[in-house]
């Protein structure tokens, strides 16, 4: 399966769609429509 | 911590493969004031190459994005789990970002990106922090 690298600096994120921590269909352009938005990647509970 | 990037003029979304209860309980732990956004099926997390698959049948990568209100990606940063990026560094540099244009960054020069932020920690260190690092 090709790995993709996804957006780097300067490239536009593609928009998604994911359901918040409570079940909500929230898209990433919700959080950068007005501001900028700082989007942390984590490992999850242990 | 969260209401200074407000001020800054940024949102703050965390992103995991954690079911939405795991989540929400994690949330209310911490009492976290952010939204988490949950990729259980590993498909944002594989789309932008951040899926380690060699542990809990996949799980991310540690990584922070700032993506501008252009939905642009201004810095990416992949970590690991024991150096995050400190949040007096987001903020330097999203500050920095802000008092530089609003347009779009250049398509992946490499260089004005990286200049930025060695500014933003090179300011850090000069006037030194409000907020303690983690």
């Amino acid at each position: 399966m090709e790995t993709t690298h996804g957006p780097g600096v300067g490239d536009t994120a593609a928009d998604f769609t994911l359901p918040d921590s409570e079940g909500n269909p929230r898209r990433l352009s919700e959080f950068t429509g007005d501001t900028a938005c700082v989007l942390i990647f984590y490992r999850g509970h242990w | 911590m969260y209401h200074e990037f407000r001020r800054a003029g940024a949102e703050v979304a965390a992103i995991s493969v954690d079911p939405p209860e795991r989540s929400a309980a994690m949330r209310r732990d911490l009492q976290l004031p952010f939204t988490i956004l949950c990729d259980t099926a590993r498909k944002v997390i594989t789309e932008w190459g951040l899926l380690n698959p060699r542990e809990k049948g996949g799980i991310a990568f540690p990584a922070t994005f700032l993506i501008d209100r252009h939905g642009v990606v201004r810095m990416r940063e992949q970590e690991n789990t024991m150096s995050r990026v400190p949040p007096a560094r987001m903020l330097e540099y999203l500050r920095a970002m802000d008092e530089a244009s609003q347009a779009p960054a250049p398509k992946r020069r490499g260089v004005s990106p990286g200049l930025m932020f060695l500014r933003a920690i090179a300011n850090g260190f000069r006037h030194g922090t409000r907020v303690k690092p983690e």
